[in-house]
């Protein structure tokens, strides 16, 4: 008896040891917030960029101004002393049509959070607590962090953060991720500014309704800096922009191995992998400004797609959802091919890898198959070019009369008969 | 790009003109600007393109003077593979000439040319003439082995009832 009672404490012992247990969170997991084109950015403003101390470093994403805007203390086209930022990886799209769609996309994240029902309202002082995955708000204090704050989850682990005021870092105060959660996860909605001080160090995506400050000191952000409506004040920064690729391929060998089991009970975010990238397969021009796309599925069961385009390949200033395999992009520039490419999404925003680019629109992409299916040049009638013909002018081709013979018919006779008549009156006297 | 495209023309249509068959080598001219201006030094045509589109009754629209030519610009560009699409008055509203008065002058190895918004001219050769009744007619617009352009006006004679006439001209042409 004692003997099996030992056994059953050591089966029980092993599972303990070898059986991981999934880790208990207060929250259900939410969704990543859907960043789409502002994921390019390490900084995006609206009104002016500064970097009046040398140092700065954007590393791994654009730096985008909306127009009209003001640049200082990066490379051309920025002005003043241009050595004091450098970008890595990264490009300056200065009053462009990125930076547009950047600032249009920033506002959907930003509507995206604040639909949200947040799980907790914390204390205004951030510092010193560990948290797991949720929606929080924090309400507006001078300072909002002193010290660490510490996120706890697993690489799938979204954290998202809703400042009603402003959010105020102290010097030296951190953010830390524990337990394999990413700062790719993490999303702060500011409603007012934002400004991290001395050597701060941040982490995730920052919204602020108005202005992002780094005051003098080396602060470093995990993440991007997004102010929506006005500048970036940068001073001896290190911005580096994270991606969450990592994320999707280690959520998908656990989903897998658990064939999805785990998750079913709760929101729980289960990132697949995408396999397989759709492909255009036809475009039609329907009007000067509107282009139709069809593609092919990617994964089975997948029906949300991203499509990009933009006017030069690989310069991507658009982008839109689209549930299905068809959409019509309009109000385009008219009459101009655009390029086009398609990637799969699923749930946790993830976007798998894009399809071929192609040319669309006009005509001109795939080849002759696409314009032979173009439903506008099919069942178009033969236009009436016609206008009322004058009476001198020969009508068209098939009745071509010369003008001058019923002319002549109408003018000849009456003189042959006044003539005659003539003739008689002249005999008779 | 070097296409090698055997066309055969089928001989029951109205009136046709065309020869029945025959083989060419064309080489298909891609054009990146928008089709700005039509000549045709053989009639005397010299002009400006506006673009149209279709009309309520999905018929082709019509540029809305007499002297200038309208690209269907739901179509390809001229010099894209498929059929580009040029239409033109026969004749204008005070009795004067419209654009394609003589367009049924135009007979086979007659050129054309395209001048785009960048400068880069297109030329056609005229492959053969044809008159349809009005309605629809795909090949005009459809046909895609290879870069075509086809003009076309109104022929036969006037229906002052239906503001029309009987008959539509259209002149096919390949690029050269």
């Amino acid at each position: 008896m004692m003997k099996f009672i030992f056994a059953l404490l050591l089966i029980v012992l092993i599972q303990f040891i070898f059986i991981p247990i999934p880790k208990a969170y207060a929250y259900s997991n939410p969704a990543a917030v859907p960043l789409l084109t502002v994921s390019n950015f390490a900084a995006l403003a609206k009104s002016a960029i500064t970097n009046p101390l040398a140092g700065t470093v954007l590393n791994n994403g654009d730096m985008g101004l909306d127009s009209p805007a003001t640049c200082t203390g990066f490379p051309s086209p920025c002005t003043g002393v241009t050595t004091n930022g450098t970008l890595n990886s990264g490009v300056i799209q200065y009053q462009n049509a990125v930076a547009l769609q950047g600032q249009t996309d920033a506002t959907a994240a930003v509507t995206n959070i604040g639909l949200r029902a947040a799980n907790q309202t914390l204390t205004a002082q951030l510092g010193g607590q560990t948290l797991t995955q949720g929606v929080y708000e924090v309400p507006a204090a001078a300072t909002n962090l002193t010290g660490d704050l510490t996120l706890n989850g697993d690489a799938n682990s979204v954290f998202i953060f809703h400042l009603t005021s402003t959010l105020i870092t102290d010097t030296g105060s951190r953010v830390l991720l524990t337990g394999g959660a990413q700062a790719c996860n993490v999303f702060w909605k500011v409603d007012s500014s934002a400004t991290f001080n001395g050597t701060t160090t941040m982490v995730g995506t920052v919204l602020a309704s108005t202005s992002i400050t780094f005051p003098a000191g080396g602060a470093t952000l995990a993440g991007r800096a997004i102010a929506q409506t006005a500048a970036i004040t940068f001073n001896n920064t290190t911005v580096n922009n994270s991606s969450c690729a990592a994320a999707a391929s280690s959520s998908s060998s656990s989903s897998s191995s658990s064939s999805g089991g785990s998750s079913s009970g709760s929101s729980v975010c289960v990132a697949p992998v995408i396999k397989y990238a759709p492909t255009i397969v036809e475009s039609n021009r329907i009007s000067p400004t509107s282009i139709f796309l069809k593609w092919t599925q990617a994964d089975q069961g997948l029906n949300s797609y991203i499509v990009q385009y933009g006017l030069e390949n690989n310069k991507w200033l658009y982008n839109t959802i689209v549930q299905g395999l068809s959409t019509t992009l309009n109000n385009l520039p008219p009459n101009q091919p655009i390029w086009v490419k398609v990637a799969a999404t699923a749930n946790c925003g993830v976007v798998g890898s894009y399809g071929e680019s192609k040319l669309a629109g006009g005509g001109s992409i795939g080849g002759p198959t696409t314009v032979g299916q173009n439903p506008n040049v099919l069942g178009v009638g033969l236009p009436n070019t016609g206008f009322a013909p004058h009476p001198l002018r020969r009508e068209a081709s098939e009745n071509n009369i010369p003008w001058f013979i019923p002319v002549g018919i109408l003018v000849g006779i009456p003189a042959l008969l006044i003539l005659i008549q003539r003739k008689r009156f002249l005999v008779r006297h | 790009m070097l296409s090698l495209t055997l066309l055969f023309y089928p001989a029951n249509g109205l009136e046709s003109q065309a020869e029945q068959t025959q083989t060419h080598i064309t080489i298909q001219k891609i054009s990146q600007g928008l089709p700005v201006r039509l000549k045709v030094p053989s009639i005397n045509v010299d002009a400006a393109i506006q673009y149209v589109g279709l009309t309520s009754k999905r018929a082709m629209e019509v540029p809305n003077n007499s002297v200038d030519v309208g690209w269907f610009d739901l179509g390809v560009r001229p010099g894209e593979r498929g059929s580009a699409v040029i239409d033109g008055h026969f004749d204008g509203e005070n009795g004067d000439s419209g654009v394609f008065t003589n367009l049924y002058k135009l007979k086979k190895g007659d050129k054309l040319f395209i001048e785009d918004d960048k400068g880069v001219t297109i030329s056609f050769v005229v492959r053969q003439s044809r008159i349809y009744a009005p309605g629809y007619a795909d090949e005009v617009f459809s046909l895609n082995d290879s870069a075509h352009l086809n003009l076309i006006t109104c022929d036969g004679v006037w229906d002052g009832v239906k503001k029309s006439y009987s008959k539509r001209l259209v002149v096919f042409a390949d690029a050269s």
